[in-house]
């Protein structure tokens, strides 16, 4: 069963980041709202849950440095 | 002042202490060789950009502090990765700096381009394409914050060759004034101290707890601590690959590794554990088996710096993220605040589950690689650095090790990268001059690197490497016998080539051992030279590698032996 998941981004190497590791999991993205020059964007991916909690972790891993450097 | 981007690059690195650099020139890069005579950086030349970086992953393995390698654009880049990937999957602090074609021709397919950015986006925590000379000191200093910082991990800055050649007027700073030199002693936050309280009471109330501990162990360097913690809590401790060397190798509770080549009394004590306290490790399906049976009846703490991994493979009762030394402070004070049960009855039923490692069983008198690698694991003083490559030898040198702290073994243990085990031995040559330095490798992992030996030879590292020769690629012959119906293909290495002439071409000194009698002789005379030394040991071929756990299998289900 697809659930649905809304990932908040900052700019577009997250993005870039994001469906990247999509690949990985076998989630899709389903819709990208985006204004990265308000560094402002959602993501919005469905997947099972499985999938879409493995997505979370890589996405986590990954963005968790990046995302620091524009506190 | 007046400058270049390339002795902007030279004095940050500097500035931020790096005193070595392991690299190999080319293009794009050229304008930083150029300056790096007018600095004080010892550069280390490889034979080939993956040794630059596995040995600067190994220099910070063994020493804690930052590895720095370098490459050119394109290739030399592309070259880089699996020793980045390796450093990203162990939370190893690396910095690769590579030179990239100049800014005009970004994206024109231009000789020795490559996305270098974009091939390193999912293996590095951070990366960066510098364009202009003077954004040179701040890329460095942020690369070199996040490679250091939290859970460590791999940065690369790549930069123009037009930036690292442009002229500029510099009078800013090299580093930051506000960045302390050195972080402060972590401290506890309120939540770790609360969780650690309520994991000392699930403990307290666990009639068959299990400490585990993993590579966080390392990184965070709380061998001390952890060591005190085991004593007040008394429970048997197992280690993942990355964890050997926290533990106390002399406490009777220790039961060594686990997973899938894992010791069978850990292995059973984690399966039977009704409570696990798993610090800094990462629930690696080469530990855990079938996720769905692990720990299913246990109550599960996880300790990790990051987030990420809490939750991430097992489900946890109680996860606490905090830098680890700032845990096992608050474990310590809670665990010394507490009335703790012992255990007798759980550490009796653990010791009777102890066994030795299986043996091989040799016909004629021939050599076997455990006899070696026993051999070898006795006659090492405390101290000593072992570098293993990957595959069987790595599993039953990290059975068999005992070691006092955990920067004295280097392993590719996430990645499993073959190839590993030399330039890892230069690296921590390098980093630990005055230490003993033993590279333990397979025949097949050997000739992936070997050219390092170049490396070992012109900077007159007195590495000893033990080649265990088997003639295959044996834990993946191991497997086609185990699990493909012993159909052998393409793991033969049957005209492997003399490897005492290899020695000898790069003016190494060597041995050659191939029956039993001989073994502890050969072995003492590599040990005692006081120069790089490689010891061929001629090994039967078709030993295999126990206990293991067939992938997927739950990790009490061990084989022994192979299956008739």
């Amino acid at each position: 069963m697809s659930e649905r998941l809304e990932l908040p981004l900052r700019d577009q190497r997250a993005l870039a980041k994001v469906l990247t590791a999509l690949t990985r999991t076998g989630c899709t993205a389903t819709s990208v709202r985006a204004n990265f020059g308000e560094r402002s964007a959602v993501i919005t991916v469905e997947g099972s849950a499985p999938d879409l909690h493995r997505l979370s972790a890589i996405v986590s891993r990954l963005l968790s440095n990046h995302q620091e450097e524009y506190r | 002042m007046e400058t270049t981007g390339s002795r902007l690059l030279l004095s940050a690195l500097e500035a931020h202490g790096i005193d070595a650099v392991f690299g190999y020139p080319g293009g794009t890069i050229m304008p930083f060789y150029d300056a790096l005579p007018q600095g004080r950086l010892a550069h280390y030349l490889v034979r080939h950009e993956q040794g630059a970086a596995f040995a600067a992953g190994a220099y910070a393995r063994t020493t804690g502090r930052l590895g720095v390698c370098v490459a050119t654009s394109g290739p030399g880049a592309t070259n880089l990765v699996t020793g980045l990937v390796d450093a990203m999957m162990d939370s190893v602090p690396v910095l690769a700096i590579t030179g990239q074609v100049r800014s005009a021709l970004l994206g024109t397919d231009g000789f020795q381009e490559a996305d270098v950015v974009g091939i390193t986006s999912p293996c590095t925590k951070h990366n960066v394409l510098v364009r202009r000379a003077s954004e040179i000191p701040a890329a460095v200093e942020r690369a070199i914050r996040i490679a250091t910082s939290g859970r460590p991990g791999p940065v690369l800055v790549d930069i123009t060759t037009d930036a690292l050649k442009e002229r500029l007027v510099w009078d800013g700073p090299l580093r930051s004034e506000a960045q302390p030199p050195q972080a402060p002693e972590p401290v506890a936050l309120p939540e770790t101290r609360r969780l650690a309280a309520e994991a000392i009471a699930a403990l307290a109330r666990a009639e068959r707890p299990v400490l585990i501990v993993g590579g966080g162990t390392r990184v965070a360097d709380v061998s001390k601590q952890f060591r005190r913690f085991a004593e007040l809590i008394g429970a048997p401790v197992v280690a993942t690959i990355n964890g050997l060397g926290t533990p106390d190798p002399a406490d009777d509770r220790y039961l060594g590794m686990f997973g899938m080549h894992g010791h069978k009394a850990a292995n059973l004590a984690v399966t039977r554990a009704d409570c696990m306290l798993a610090l800094g490790m990462r629930f690696d399906d080469r530990v855990t088996g079938d996720v769905s049976k692990f720990g299913r009846d246990a109550i599960i703490i996880h300790c990790d710096i990051d987030p990420s991994e809490i939750g991430k493979i097992i489900p946890v009762d109680i996860g606490i993220v905090d830098d680890l030394r700032a845990t096992m402070q608050a474990l310590i004070e809670a665990a010394e605040a507490a009335a703790l049960p012992t255990y007798d009855a759980w550490l009796e039923e653990i010791a009777g589950l102890r066994r030795p490692l299986p043996r091989a069983r040799t016909e004629g008198g021939e050599l076997s690689a455990t006899d070696v690698l026993d051999a070898l694991a006795a006659m090492m003083e405390p101290g000593t650095v072992v570098a293993t490559d990957v595959g069987q030898h790595q599993m039953w040198m990290a059975q068999r090790v005992r070691l006092e702290s955990s920067r004295d073994f280097l392993t590719s243990a996430g990645l499993g990268a073959m190839g590993f085990g030399i330039p890892a031995a230069v690296g921590a040559q390098v980093a630990r001059p005055d230490d003993l330095v033993v590279a333990v490798v397979g025949d097949g992992g050997f000739q992936m690197t070997m050219h390092e030996l170049a490396t070992i030879r012109r900077y007159e590292l007195p590495v000893k490497i033990v080649v265990v020769d088997n003639r295959h690629l044996g834990m993946v012959r191991q497997w086609q016998e185990l699990f493909y119906d012993r159909r052998i293909v393409a793991t033969d290495l049957y005209d492997n080539p003399d490897f005492r002439m290899l020695a000898a071409a790069y003016g190494m000194r060597s041995g050659f051992v191939e029956r039993p009698e001989d073994l502890h002789g050969a072995l003492r005379e590599m040990l005692e030279s006081d120069s790089a030394y490689l010891l061929h040991c001629a090994c039967f071929p078709t030993e295999n590698c126990f206990p293991m756990v067939p992938a997927g299998r739950h990790i009490d289900e061990m084989l022994e032996r192979t299956p008739a």
